[in-house]
């Protein structure tokens, strides 16, 4: 399942298709106490259709037009690149950040978000004669260590929703954290880079990091 | 149901004391009515975001910044994550349910069926000898009615219903009860637990003992180790009056549920003296009706049921149920805390899987039998905490950096991080309490309640002297640098208001006798935590089970003698 607008924004209401199905929360979390297939039975296409689904809520702002969209496309790349797991275009990031500018940032924020992609495009424009979507790798690394080594912050915070929440995050930390926000919690991400299991069954509380090296998410 | 209904027992609250009183009077053969404020909630199947997964949640789980400015202003502050995306569906509604702080005060509560029992931390500790002979011993509030005696039973059989798990010590000081197994420490908690108790030879700590099952209890299932329980659990795996004691006095087919039912006022019999009915506002409908019964217990939550008991005036109570003495509505209490955390070096090679619905103990060692010379302040805390290593969320907020390796690093465990948190006890003073505004109205046309707490300087120097001790404590397990931090610092924080129907022995200092009963009102009980003389130094709500179960008994044993 990729990161959709669709899915972002939904409200919690029962699902229609897990009953029609003959197939309910309970039976599932029967088949869970039971230990049963557990991870079989989580993993599959099925078990989507027992989570909670809701439709789509109207968008307060707009979203970001193609030209902004695809400097935050390239952007979100360098932040989290491609490796031997997903990157952040992979796991839809572009499209979470995007939906949060419409659905749930203030005007001003919007603002402040879309002027700082437009900064942005505007330093490859001035060093590299071409929009920042079009750098290489390279080129696009280069401006964003740039706007890292010129983006200062005094506040301190011990959590990431906590300086997302703060407003003198300056642009290249709140593109940052927002990045890296989207992309942690992207189903890519949870399977790959951490685990996401949403029934452990039992916590052990000491493992060598040989055999479980991963963040248990749920 | 029409608005002469006669009950033999009516319940006011159907939480974490409400529960127990209603599985406690169905199953001693009363047919009994549950009234609860908030709306209905039906145990697996409305807990709708128990298994959205990460990437479902709404703005990626960012705070609704709009909707909870304007509708969750107090609620949304709370703390440990324990507000949000996932669960505000259980918490009230503050703009429709307004209330006076004359000083600053976080009233966190809930607006459904199962009450805070569906979101509470779930700690279950018993108090010890010392917990209730410390106002007798101090001076500081009136003398108990009760000793450790009188409730070990009554702990004892709560704990064998909702299910603890811990780890017994053998300590008179922190009474073991009977307990599930207990969940594991993490290595670097054992570390902990080593330096510690090394160094110190009073202090011990221990796993949190936690109302979650360890093992299949009572037709409940066993904790899957999650630790997203505030969000409601299908597994029945954390007791709540919706997992648990609901569905037992449900069993016994004589119980009635009345959500959506604020209770105005409980009205007495003028010329027996007794609590007659219960008068109820529709919240849905503005009908009002009226409830009838032969005991009536109040377990509505601390300030829940010091608003019903003043709001109960008559001819015979012109300033409230139980309240001749004006101690109804005082000597509030909380629990004051200061914090320290720290990263513990090394243990790099070691990890855990799943999520732990617990943390970590260390029982009040300040001040036990005697004042410790170097305390300048009177009575204890008690820790809670715990070391795990420090997850993405963490680490991301603690660097800036971009690319491959950023990637690497922040999805990897992180440090270990080791945190202590303290409980203070705070003093009972008569100053601190709750008041009816009669001027201005709140939800339902009733009056507001007005909110006038606030801790004093013996908490602040509890607090200092806690710091302290949680940052010797924490470089004695290796740490090099802790970073103390102010927990609560305002009262409310903690959720463990307590107090204003105390209990005691003279009528004249206190509402309540040593069985819950109203002075001078036999049919009427108060269990919930308004009921508390002081706040002892470990969380309460198993204090009020044993006290709520305790007291079901001898009603009804006084009502079969005819004694109500």
């Amino acid at each position: 399942m990729t990161i959709s607008k669709l899915q972002l924004f939904r409200r919690p209401t029962r699902d229609a298709k897990a009953g029609k199905e003959g197939v309910s929360r309970r039976d599932v979390l029967a088949a869970l106490v039971a230990g049963g297939a557990l991870a079989g039975v989580w993993n599959s296409a099925g078990a989507a259709l027992m989570l909670d689904k809701a439709g789509a809520g109207a968008a307060a702002n707009a979203g970001l037009d193609p030209a902004a969209m695809a400097v935050l496309d390239a952007a979100a790349q360098v932040i989290v690149p491609t490796t031997d797991t997903p990157g952040a275009r992979e796991a839809g990031v572009p499209v979470f950040i995007d939906a949060l500018v419409a659905r749930w940032m203030t005007a001003d924020e919007a603002k402040f978000f879309r002027d700082g992609l437009a900064a942005l495009d505007l330093s490859a424009r001035q060093r590299f004669k071409q929009g920042y979507a079009q750098c290489s790798p390279a080129q696009a690394a280069e401006l964003m260590q740039e706007l890292r080594a010129n983006s200062p912050y005094g506040g301190r915070t011990f959590s990431l929703t906590d300086r997302i929440l703060d407003p003198k995050s300056p642009f290249y930390l709140r593109l940052r954290d927002l990045v890296v926000l989207g992309y942690f919690i992207s189903e890519q991400a949870s399977s790959t880079e951490l685990r996401y299991l949403p029934v452990p069954g039992k916590f052990e509380a000491d493992l060598p990091m040989k055999t479980w090296p991963y963040q248990t998410v749920i | 149901m029409s608005n002469t209904t006669q009950f033999d027992a009516i319940v006011i609250g159907s939480g974490i004391t409400g529960g127990w009183a209603a599985k406690e009077l169905t199953e001693k053969g009363l047919k009994t009515l549950v009234l609860e404020r908030g709306r209905n909630v039906e145990h697996q199947k409305d807990y709708v975001n128990e298994f959205t997964p990460p990437w479902q949640a709404p703005n990626g789980g960012l705070p609704e910044r709009d909707l909870d400015a304007r509708d969750y202003p107090v609620q949304s502050k709370i703390e440990r994550g324990a507000f949000g995306w996932a669960n505000r569906q259980y918490w009230i509604n503050d703009r429709e349910n307004p209330y006076e702080q004359v000083k600053p005060f976080r009233w966190h509560r809930t607006d459904v069926l199962g009450g805070r029992s569906l979101t509470w931390g779930r700690q279950s500790y018993r108090w010890c000898e010392d917990d209730f002979l410390a106002n007798a011993r101090d001076g500081h509030g009136n003398d108990w009615p009760i000793r450790y005696a009188d409730l070990a039973p009554w702990y004892a059989y709560v704990e064998k219903f909702i299910g603890v798990s811990g780890q017994p010590e053998g300590r008179k000081d922190f009474p073991d009860g009977e307990f599930l197994p207990p969940f594991a420490m993490t290595p670097v908690e054992r570390a902990l637990k080593q330096a510690i108790e090394a160094k110190w030879k009073d202090r011990c700590l221990t796993v949190g003992r936690v109302a979650n099952l360890t093992q299949a209890h009572n037709g409940r299932a066993q904790c899957q180790s999650r630790a997203i329980c505030n969000r409601g659990c299908s597994f029945g795996a954390y007791f709540s009056s919706l997992s648990s004691t609901l569905p037992a006095a449900q069993a016994t087919g004589r119980l009635t549920v009345r959500t959506d039912s604020v209770v105005e006022a409980i009205d007495t019999d003028p010329a027996t003296g007794k609590a007659s009915a219960v008068r109820v506002i529709d919240s849905r409908t503005g009908e009002r009706l009226t409830f009838k019964a032969k005991v009536i217990f109040v377990c509505a939550s601390t300030f829940g049921t010091l608003q019903i008991l003043l709001q109960s005036r008559s001819a015979a109570h012109p300033n409230g149920i139980g309240n001749h003495s004006d101690v109804l509505g005082r000597y509030l209490v909380d629990h004051a805390g200061a914090g320290g955390f720290a990263e513990i070096p090394g243990f790099m090679d070691t990890n855990y899987k799943g999520r732990r619905p617990t943390g970590i103990y260390m029982p009040r060692f300040r001040n036990l039998g005697g004042q410790d010379p170097d305390a300048d302040f009177t009575r204890g805390y008690g820790f809670q905490g715990g070391a795990m290593r420090d997850d993405w969320t963490n680490t991301a907020a603690m660097s800036d950096d971009f690319g491959a390796g950023m990637k690497r690093n922040i999805a990897r465990p992180g440090k270990w991080i080791a945190f202590l948190g303290a409980f203070c006890e705070q003093l009972p003073q008569a100053h601190n309490r709750v008041t009816l505004n009669d001027k201005v109205r709140g939800g339902f046309g009733l009056p507001q309640l007005s909110i006038d707490v606030a801790y004093g300087e013996n908490e602040r120097r509890m607090n200092l002297d806690a710091g302290k001790q949680a940052e010797a404590m924490l470089k004695a397990a290796g740490a090099q640098r802790v970073q103390l931090i102010p927990l609560r610092t305002i009262p409310g924080v903690s959720i463990h208001e307590m107090g204003g129907a105390r209990m005691g022995r003279d009528p004249a200092e206190s509402v309540l006798n040593g069985r819950n009963q109203v002075h001078g009102v036999p049919n009427l009980f108060v269990t919930d935590g308004s009921a508390m003389a002081s706040s002892g130094t470990v969380n309460p709500s198993l204090t009020y089970m044993a006290l709520t179960a305790r007291a079901v008994d001898f009603a009804v044993a006084e009502l079969k003698a005819g004694r109500l």
